[in-house]
Order: structure tokens, then C-alpha cells, then sequence
């Protein structure tokens, strides 16, 4: 009797401080989705990933503002904080005209000195980030000074002419922030300080950001005075969020599946937009062992896909087939037909294969559902042209370490164009010692398509360039360096209540969100 | 003494049942299959059950009822690979530990603590994880997080043993150590053995299933169950079947499993200390 | 007195050599684990590749070309002062990444774990009460079912129900206590049913007991064996075990915070999982070991001063 009493205080004292405990924290007073004027969206990763990441948060939450961004139709640079620029000495010095009567969000005014302080922070070193490194060395490459020539112009001066200079600065290679939210080592001393038109009040890491109108843009202001942008990584639950009204839109890549988007619209509440997107899906090919050192067999892969069966099947028709390693929004891009053709993909397997069976190992990212889906269709697809393929399912940086060391044959991989210049695809794919020619074991060379590159590098002439681009596509597709699947499709899915909220290459444009009253 | 009363029930009957079915239904699966397994189709992709796909047909076409038939011989054969290796491991360590006693009881005792301090998923998880996902690892991680459950009741098991008469009688005729515990400990064990061994399957195949939903278990294309769990996610809200159909398999077979467990237990009236789940 | 205090000093003291070994496992795995830490922390993010002399530098920052050993001990004096060292994705420092973890998944597992108890021995003693009628028989065979079903098919099958269909519960949420909800019952539904069937089982062995025929002949009702001597009597084991679930439970919470999105501890280990990030997967393994094994000590403390007559497995 007296151990059953001792023991229900005891259990009783126990539940009572657990209960409060808790208590205390659910009962927290929560503004944020009680608030009428509030709109809530949600994306798959944290935008704003603070104090240590090179930006502090994405470019879509409009914070900040570069010098130089890109027109979303043609994806050639156009001014954004720099009115208008000019080209010297072939491209080794370049002029900057800043926008006059520009303040940050914290007062201060935008000038000369100001992107000035903002290059002495990227010469302090590079800044990883969630989004693109901050690499001085590869925004500016061979950058030699930079000065103000007056208060409302700068001048680069580059050791080497750089003839496609605002190219490589568009967007991320050029966030300016006011001087006064960097610490000493370059990092930010709090949320960051832009000029766009949305300032962060509250950051509360990996759950969400609120942003609020900043009504001194010099601009057009933005439509909603508050926006509230949820981390939620699942984009089933983001899903869920949505049917449930939690959430009244997504953003961001990836920010529903095609297969969900599918489902969504089953639902009249809410509406799903597209746009073109500037990632390119493809498979990596080790090129540096047999077989797919030779051309023959990656031709062979190539046509064994059945691209146009793949998209509909597991994209749902949200991707746009390719074979063109060129992603389709830049002003460059030569539409080439996809060719589905098994027969001659058995027959140039079979030269190379001389008729035996080769075993090979394709390497896709763990946490994506389709990527798995997808390599199932195409293991049973190239295992009638005589591979037989064993699918490993990594995570992201095993599948990069893998790919480094060359201990792959097949790689599910994708690639951003960060700017509108193919020069940076081409360089990176197709020359000897391009970036991922090298660090994935591509392996790819080829003559013709070096000795185009060297011409294209200083060619000023527009009508040259694009000949010279149409003739790398060609040999891209000839070559097929790696095996392009589809163009992306940026899709995102909102509540009919909003409006303005149409895809755009890299997401949607928040301040043109307006709510329904 | 045996209470085969056990055997007459019906929940017992039942299970029996689901698991011959089961592990026929692996065996003869060759057999059995209406269309390849591995085969997409994509004319006829997303099929409710119907005559010609009696489950139905999965995103990529492939035929979900020839998919079970043969992701049972994953299921059941990891889980019966890493159970019977944490029992032999569980045992010979028990073994060691319950019948040997002083330093080495000592070390196995302090080893168990250890392994038990960090909770089962989590280790399983942080192995696979660090290890990267794949077969070695999901075996690895089952086998260590979970040969501490076994050792633990062999130990208790064999010092009971020990303290009996005839081990005594054993020792006394100048038995070798390791004949006695060969020839006389594991034996007299066995029930214990059986019973912790369809328990322990039937948790293997709960983490396995876990780990698999991560991403972290089994592999593509093998159609183990869990692995159709997680793929049908995506499609699960028009397409319901595709997760019941694989998920009601789960959810049988491990029943039956622990029914099968349960009823020995009560049939061999055997008892462990240790909770086991 | 003296002997209770033996007890006691000698409990907390088993627990340092588990902690230490704990330690020694968590190092041991990462270090042992496949990939150069130096590369992995200079290449993040696949756009640009660290040349070979920066990853050899990294190696000689990050004291990774160092032996086993000596690795280990710069790394348990930094832990015990409480630097963890600093994530390799997000570079934050491995504590503070917990301080912001730890309270979602609390705030999953402290109910959950508290549904589990009370659920659980509140159901089985329901089912002690009259175990032939049909409603306490249809109670103990979905014990058998929600024991038998993966915690991620529950998950899914309440946030189709309940968060789709009917639209009663949020499915993601952290901002309000209702996004919990959820969550915590997918959590700890199979917990209730584990303890709900032990408590049964228990309290069905001991009504066999002798002393319960004697109170039965003395013709002291059913309900009132149960409760007043069947039920004291198995409490404090049960108790004893809910330790254990606390396991399971923080187990468990790296699907449900998956399935959920709820930011919690499971949902970092993956994120760890996911870009390799060993210094946060160390953290997690040691704090999730670290507090389980607490957690055991501070329950078996406890009932030892409830009933020192309780004789726990050796330590």
C-alpha cells in the first residue's frame, strides 16, 4: 500500500513538472500565422542561413540587390544597382555607373565607397555559402585594383582582358550590402543590410524568415507588407502544408514535384506556374575508362534513352527533353531533335562491347525519389544494349567524392548556368582542364572544340559568337561529353488567393505577391 | 514442459499461416511471377488491381504483385542473415561472459553497457550514415545494435545453467570449458535461442524497413517491401495501393512473426528479464 | 543509510565508463568512416575544387593527419569544455546547432514518452479489468497491430487522414503547439502499445499468483485485486523501463521529424547523413547516448529510493 501511494506522488510529481515544462514552450505567444496582412510560403531549404554563409540569405528574398542581374528573357546582364557600364582597353578595365539616391535599409546611402568596402570584404577571403561560393578569384577573375573613379562610379582594372566581364558579376557575383553590417573577418554582424525591397526582422534559423516591406525602396515597393518564408525541407509536407492552408505558397528549386504539382491542381484552390529553368539534368559519364572512352558508347547510352517516355513518365511532362548540354533560357541556344534510336544504340554498343556484357556502376543522390525511379527505367533500358547496371543510391558528398576519384561509370548529375554566358558551360564541360571535365573524370577532349573556345574567349563580335556557339553545340551533341536528359522546369504552386505569383527561372518574385482581401 | 495448448489458437493459426505463405511465396517466386519484376512498362503505369495486375502496376509499370512475390526473399533473408549473426554473435559472447565470469565478464559487461547507452536507431542510423548506405552497412548496424540484447539474456541464461548440478558433475570429470559449453550450455538454450531469434527477426525487419524509408537500407532496383513504401510517397494520394499493398505485407508478416514468438514463449514458458521489443 | 549510499555512489559512478566508452564509439565510427574530412570540408557545395596543397593545408588546420589517439584526446578536451567543433556545411558550431534542435524534439519526445506511460499502463490494466469482453479483446489484438506496423506507415496514414482528408491537424508546423500534435502521436501510439501489452501480460501472470487466489477466496472482487495489490506491484518495473522507451522514442523522432519536417535532432542527424557532416553526426550520436544513459540513471535512482528492495540488473 505504501510503495502504491509513494509511487503515484512520485509519477505524480513527475507528469506535473514534465507538463509544465512543456507547457511553457507551447503556449509561447506565436504572431505569425494569426496576422491577416501576413503571407506564408514555404520553401525545401533555409533562405536565410545567417552570420557565416558568403550572402547571408538567397537572392529571391530580396534583400539584397547586385550590381549587375540578369534580363529574364534573354539572360543577358541587365543594370540593377549599376545604371550602365563601358568596356576599355579590350576589356581590361571596366566603368561602373552606380544608381544615385539609392539608401540601404539602415539609412546609410549607396555609393562609390560603399562597393568599395563591399570588395575589400570579398578580398578578405572566401566565404562558402549555401547558395554560390564567394569566390573573388572566379567573379573577377585576374581582378588587379579597384577604385572609385568618382562618387558614383567605379572602375575594375583586370590583369587580362575580360571581354564578358558582366557576365561573370551578374547576380550573386555582385551583392552589395551596406559596409555596416560586416564584422572584421567579413562575415555579417546580424542580419543582412541590403537595398531591396525587403528587409529581415526576424531569422530564426532553420525554421523560418520574416521579411517586411521596406517602404524607402527607391523602386516599386513591394506589394505585401509582410512575408513570412518557412524552411520546410520535405516537399511532400510542403505539400500537406499547402492542402492544409498552412502555407499559401512554395518557392524556390525544387519547390514542388511535378508529381505533386499534378495532384495540386485535382484541387481548385490552388494553381501551379511555370517557367523555364536554368538547370540542366544529365549523366555524368566517367570518360577516362572504358567503355565511355569512346565516344561510340556514350553516343550508344545516349540514344538507348528514351527521353521523351522518361519525362512523361516520371516528370510528368515537366521537364523538357534534350540533348543539347546548353541549357534552353540562354539567348545562345540552337534546338537540336532528340533522337530515340535502340537499334543503332545496340549496334554501336556492340562495336565497342565486341558483344560481351559490361557491368557498371551508376551513382544517383539518395535523397531525391525520382532520381531512384529514374535510374531503375534507365538501368532496364541500357541493359538491352548490353550493361548491366548496378544502381548506388549517396549521399551528396560521397557521390562528389566518388565522382573526384573517378569511382563511377554513370553519375546522375545536374548543373546551374550561373549567368547567361555558355562560355562558362562550354569552358567547364568540354575543355581539358574545364572544372568538371576535370573533377568528375569526364575526361573529354576535342580539338576542334578547343580551338573554338580560344577564339570565342576574345570575340566581341556578336554574330562570330553565336556561329562559334552553334558549332560547340554541334559537337557537344556529336560528342555527347556527358548525356544530357532534359531541361529543367521551374514549377510552383500557390493558393488562388495570391496573385503575381508566376515561376520565373529561378523561383518567383515575392514583391510582386499581392493577397486578396 | 510443453504447453501445446498455444498451438490451438487461432492467432497462432493465423500467423503460421501468413508466414508459410510468405516464405513460399519467396521460394517459388521464379515460379510464380506473372511478368518480370524488374521490367517497366510505361503504357501501363499506375494500374489499380485489376485481372490482368492483381496488385496493380507502379509508377514505372512494373507489375506490384510480382514485386512482392519477390521482395519478400530480400525481407525475409535479411533479416534472417542478421538475426542469426547477432544471435551466434549474442550467444558466444554471452557464453563467454556468463560461464567464465571474473575479468572477462567484467569487460563484456562494461562493452554492453556501452553499446546499449547509445538508443538502437540512432547508432543504426549514424553507421549507416557514416559508412554510406548499402548492404555491409545496414548488416553492420543491425548486428552491433543489436548482439548487447542477446548477450545479455545467454549471460543470465548461462550463469543459471552453471549453478545446476550436471554442469558441476561436468566439471568435476575434467570436461573441457569449451566442451561443456558446445555440447552442454548452447544446447540446453535453445528454446531461449528460438524465441529471441523470431523476436529478434521481427525488430530486425521494423529497422530494416526504417532504414530503408531513409534511404539508408536497401538499395534500388531490389524490390524490398520497405523500399516500395518509400517510393510509392510520392503517389500514395491517388494511388493509395501502392503503399497499402507493400506497407499490409510489412505490418503481416512482422505480426505474425510476433505471434509466433509469443506463442513459444508461452508454449516453452520461458522468461526474460530484459524487456524485449 | 549506509548501504543506500553505496548504492547511489556506486550507480553514478557506472555511469563514467559507459559515457567514456560512448565517447570512444562516437570518435571511432567518424574516424574510421569512409572520406577525407579536409576535402569534405572544401568542398561543399561541387561548384569549385579545392586544388591538392588547399586540402593538405586544411588536413594540417583540422589536425586530421594526426594519429588515432591523439586525435581522440584533442577532441574529448574540446567536448568536455563543450566545443563539439563546427559543422562542415553550415559552419556552425556543433552546440549551438543542438541548443536549436534539442527543444523540438523535446517538445516531441516529453509528451510522447508521457502518452506512452500513462496510455499504456491505463490501457493495460483496462485490459486486465475484464479481459473477455469483446471491446478489451478488440484492444488487445490492435496492440498486436500497432506493434507490428513501421512508424513511417502510421505517420503517413494520420497525415493522410487527418491532416488531408479531414483537415483537422496541421501536418508541418512549429510555430504553434497544434503542429505537435500529430507528430506525437505517431510517435508514441506503438510505445502505448508495447507498454500497454506488457502491463497486461504482467498483470495477467500476477493474478495467478498465489496471494491473488487467497484475496479472490477471501472474496475480495477482481477490480479491487488488481488495483489495490496487482497493479502496485507491477508499477515500479514498468516504471524502470520507461527509460528504455525514451530510446525508442528518440529513435523514432528521426522518421517522425522526417516525415514531419520538424527541424528536431532526427532531421539533423539526416541532414548530417546527408552532406557527410561528421562533426554534427558526432554530436548527435554523443548527445542522444550521453542523455539516454543519464535519463536510465536518474530513473533508476529514483525507484531505488522509492523501494530500495529493488534489485536492478548488475551494473
Amino acid at each position: 500500500m505504501d510503495t502504491l501511494k509513494k509511487s503515484i506522488f512520485i509519477i505524480g510529481c513527475i507528469c506535473i513538472t514534465i507538463l509544465i515544462c512543456s507547457c511553457g514552450k507551447y503556449y509561447k505567444p506565436t504572431e505569425t500565422s494569426s496576422e491577416a496582412s501576413t503571407v506564408i510560403l514555404a520553401a525545401g531549404r533555409h533562405l536565410a542561413p545567417g552570420e557565416k554563409d558568403g550572402y547571408y540569405c538567397s537572392k529571391i528574398l530580396q534583400v539584397w540587390e547586385p550590381l549587375i542581374t540578369d534580363n529574364e528573357l534573354t539572360g543577358r546582364p541587365q543594370s540593377c544597382l549599376a545604371t550602365s557600364w563601358e568596356m576599355r582597353d579590350n576589356g581590361k578595365v571596366w566603368l561602373f555607373t552606380l544608381q544615385k539616391g539609392v539608401r540601404f535599409q539602415d539609412g546609410t546611402s549607396f555609393n562609390a565607397d560603399a562597393v568599395l568596402k563591399n570588395f575589400d570584404r570579398m578580398k578578405k577571403g572566401i566565404k562558402t555559402s549555401n547558395f554560390y561560393l564567394l569566390n573573388i578569384d572566379s567573379f573577377y577573375p585576374g581582378l588587379e585594383k579597384y577604385e572609385k573613379f568618382d562618387d558614383y562610379t567605379i572602375c575594375l582594372t583586370f590583369k587580362q582582358p575580360n571581354a564578358t566581364q558582366p557576365y561573370n558579376m551578374m547576380n550573386y557575383g555582385s551583392a552589395i550590402y551596406s559596409p555596416a553590417c560586416f564584422d572584421d573577418d567579413g562575415n555579417f554582424n546580424g542580419p543582412a543590410v541590403g537595398t531591396g525591397p525587403f528587409k529581415i526582422t526576424e531569422n530564426n534559423m532553420n525554421k523560418y524568415v520574416k521579411l517586411e516591406r521596406n517602404d524607402d525602396y527607391y523602386g516599386i515597393p513591394a506589394k505585401t507588407k509582410k512575408i513570412v518564408v518557412k524552411n520546410i525541407p520535405n516537399a511532400e509536407v510542403r505539400y500537406s502544408a499547402l492542402k492544409s492552408g498552412e502555407i499559401m505558397g512554395v518557392m524556390d528549386l525544387d519547390a514542388i514535384t511535378p508529381v505533386l504539382a499534378e495532384e495540386l491542381k485535382k484541387d481548385n484552390r490552388f494553381a501551379v506556374s511555370v517557367s523555364k529553368s536554368m538547370i540542366i539534368r544529365f549523366l555524368l559519364v566517367n570518360g577516362t575508362k572504358f567503355p565511355f572512352n569512346d565516344p561510340r558508347m556514350r553516343r550508344a547510352v545516349s540514344l538507348a534513352i528514351n527521353r521523351t517516355a522518361l519525362v512523361q513518365t516520371l516528370y510528368a511532362g515537366y521537364a523538357s527533353p534534350t540533348v543539347n548540354i546548353l541549357n534552353y533560357t540562354s539567348s545562345y541556344y540552337k534546338k537540336i531533335p532528340v533522337a530515340y534510336d535502340l537499334e543503332k544504340a545496340k549496334h554501336l554498343a556492340a562495336e565497342v562491347l565486341q558483344g560481351k556484357k559490361y557491368t557498371m556502376v551508376y551513382c544517383i543522390n539518395g535523397a531525391d525519389v525520382t532520381q531512384k525511379g529514374e535510374a531503375e527505367l534507365i538501368a532496364f533500358w541500357l541493359s538491352e544494349i548490353g550493361l548491366d547496371i548496378k544502381i548506388q543510391s549517396m549521399e551528396y558528398s560521397s557521390m562528389l567524392s566518388a565522382l573526384r576519384h573517378g569511382r563511377y561509370d554513370l553519375a546522375r548529375s545536374q548543373q546551374g548556368m550561373p549567368n547567361g554566358d555558355p562560355y562558362f558551360i562550354f569552358h567547364s564541360f568540354m575543355m581539358p582542364q574545364g572544372n568538371r571535365n576535370v573533377s568528375d573524370h569526364i575526361g573529354f577532349y576535342d580539338e576542334a572544340a578547343s580551338r573554338y573556345m580560344q577564339e570565342v574567349k576574345y570575340c566581341v563580335d556578336e554574330k562570330k559568337r553565336k556561329e562559334i556557339f552553334d558549332h560547340l553545340q554541334d559537337i557537344s551533341v556529336e560528342q555527347q561529353p556527358v548525356i544530357p536528359l532534359f531541361n529543367d522546369v521551374t514549377i510552383v504552386a500557390y493558393d488562388r488567393r495570391l496573385h503575381g505569383y508566376d515561376a520565373k527561372p529561378y523561383g518567383i518574385t515575392l514583391s510582386a505577391i499581392e493577397m486578396d482581401e | 514442459m510443453i504447453n501445446k495448448t498455444v498451438f490451438k489458437t487461432i492467432k497462432f493459426k493465423l500467423a503460421v499461416l501468413i508466414l508459410t505463405t510468405i516464405i513460399i511465396a519467396g521460394i517459388a517466386a521464379p515460379l510464380l511471377v506473372p511478368f518480370n519484376p524488374f521490367q517497366p512498362d510505361i503504357l501501363h503505369r499506375l494500374q489499380f488491381p485489376g485481372a490482368t495486375h492483381l496488385f496493380g502496376t507502379d509508377s514505372l509499370g512494373r507489375d506490384l504483385f510480382s514485386r512482392i512475390l519477390f521482395g519478400s526473399r530480400y525481407t525475409i533473408l535479411l533479416a534472417l542473415l542478421s538475426s542469426l549473426a547477432a544471435v551466434l554473435l549474442g550467444t558466444a559472447i554471452g557464453c563467454l561472459a556468463g560461464y567464465y565470469g571474473k575479468w572477462p565478464d567484467t569487460i563484456i559487461m562494461l562493452l554492453s553497457n556501452i553499446f546499449q547507452g547509445i538508443p538502437g536507431i540512432c547508432f543504426m542510423v549514424a553507421i549507416a550514415g557514416f559508412f554510406g548506405p548499402g548492404l555491409p552497412s545496414l548488416l553492420t548496424a543491425l548486428i552491433i545494435t543489436s548482439w548487447v540484447d542477446f548477450s545479455r539474456i545467454i549471460r543470465t541464461e548461462t550463469l543459471k545453467l552453471k549453478g545446476e548440478p550436471f554442469i558441476e558433475g561436468l566439471i568435476c570429470i575434467g570436461c573441457s570449458n569449451r566442451r561443456i559449453i558446445i555440447n552442454h550450455i548452447v544446447p540446453n538454450m535453445f528454446s531461449s535461442l528460438l524465441i529471441l531469434g523470431t523476436m529478434r527477426m521481427s525488430r530486425s525487419i521494423l529497422s530494416i524497413s526504417a532504414l530503408s524509408f531513409l534511404g539508408l537500407g536497401v538499395q534500388p532496383p531490389a524490390p524490398d517491401w520497405s523500399v516500395m513504401v518509400s517510393d510509392a510517397l510520392v503517389y500514395y494520394r491517388s494511388y493509395p495501393h501502392l503503399l497499402l499493398i507493400p506497407g499490409g505485407c510489412i505490418l503481416a508478416l512482422i505480426y505474425s512473426l510476433n505471434a509466433v514468438g509469443e506463442s513459444l514463449r508461452e508454449a516453452f514458458d520461458v522468461r526474460f528479464n530484459e524487456v524485449t521489443r | 543509510m549506509n548501504m543506500k549510499m553505496n548504492f547511489i555512489v556506486k550507480r553514478v559512478l557506472s555511469v563514467i565508463p559507459v559515457l567514456f566508452g560512448i565517447s570512444i564509439i562516437t570518435f571511432s565510427i567518424a574516424f574510421l568512416a569512409p572520406g577525407d574530412p579536409a576535402e569534405m570540408t572544401l568542398d561543399q557545395n561541387g561548384i569549385y575544387f579545392p586544388t591538392q596543397e588547399q586540402i593538405e593545408q586544411m588536413r594540417v588546420t583540422m589536425g586530421v593527419n594526426a594519429s588515432w589517439h591523439s586525435q581522440y584526446f584533442s577532441w574529448i578536451k574540446k567536448a568536455l569544455y563543450g566545443d563539439l567543433g563546427h559543422s562542415y556545411h553550415n559552419k556552425n558550431s556543433v552546440l549551438s546547432e543542438l541548443r536549436m534542435r534539442v527543444p523540438v524534439t523535446l517538445q516531441l519526445a516529453v509528451p510522447a514518452l508521457l502518452l506512452t506511460g500513462l496510455g499504456g499502463i491505463i490501457l493495460g490494466t483496462l485490459c486486465a479489468l475484464d479481459p473477455k469482453t469483446l471491446p478489451i479483446r478488440i484492444l488487445s489484438h490492435l496492440f498486436d497491430i500497432f506493434l507490428a506496423t513501421p512508424r513511417f506507415l502510421l505517420a503517413l496514414l494520420l497525415i493522410f487522414v487527418m491532416g488531408e482528408i479531414l483537415r483537422l491537424l496541421p501536418t508541418s508546423g512549429v510555430t504553434d503547439y497544434k503542429g505537435y500534435l500529430l507528430p506525437t502521436m505517431a510517435l508514441s501510439i506503438t510505445t502505448i502499445a508495447v507498454v500497454g501489452r506488457l502491463v497486461k501480460n504482467k498483470l495477467a501472470e500476477e493474478i495467478r499468483k498465489p496471494y491473488c487466489f487467497i484475496a479472490l477466496a477471501h472474496g475480495i472482487q477482481h477490480r479491487q485485486i488488481v488495483f489495490l495489490y496487482a497493479l502496485p506491484n507491477i508499477i515500479l518495473p514498468i516504471i524502470a523501463i520507461l527509460g528504455n522507451f525514451f530510446g525508442e522514442i528518440l529513435g523514432g523522432s528521426i522518421i517522425i521529424e522526417n516525415i514531419f519536417a520538424l527541424p528536431g535532432l532526427g532531421s539533423m542527424a539526416i541532414e548530417a547523413i546527408r552532406f557527410r557532416d561528421y562533426p554534427l553526426l558526432q554530436g548527435y550520436v554523443l548527445f542522444t547516448g550521453c542523455t539516454y544513459v543519464l535519463i536510465s540513471l536518474v530513473l533508476d535512482l529514483l525507484l531505488y529510493l522509492l523501494n530500495p528492495k529493488i534489485r536492478f540488473e548488475e551494473y
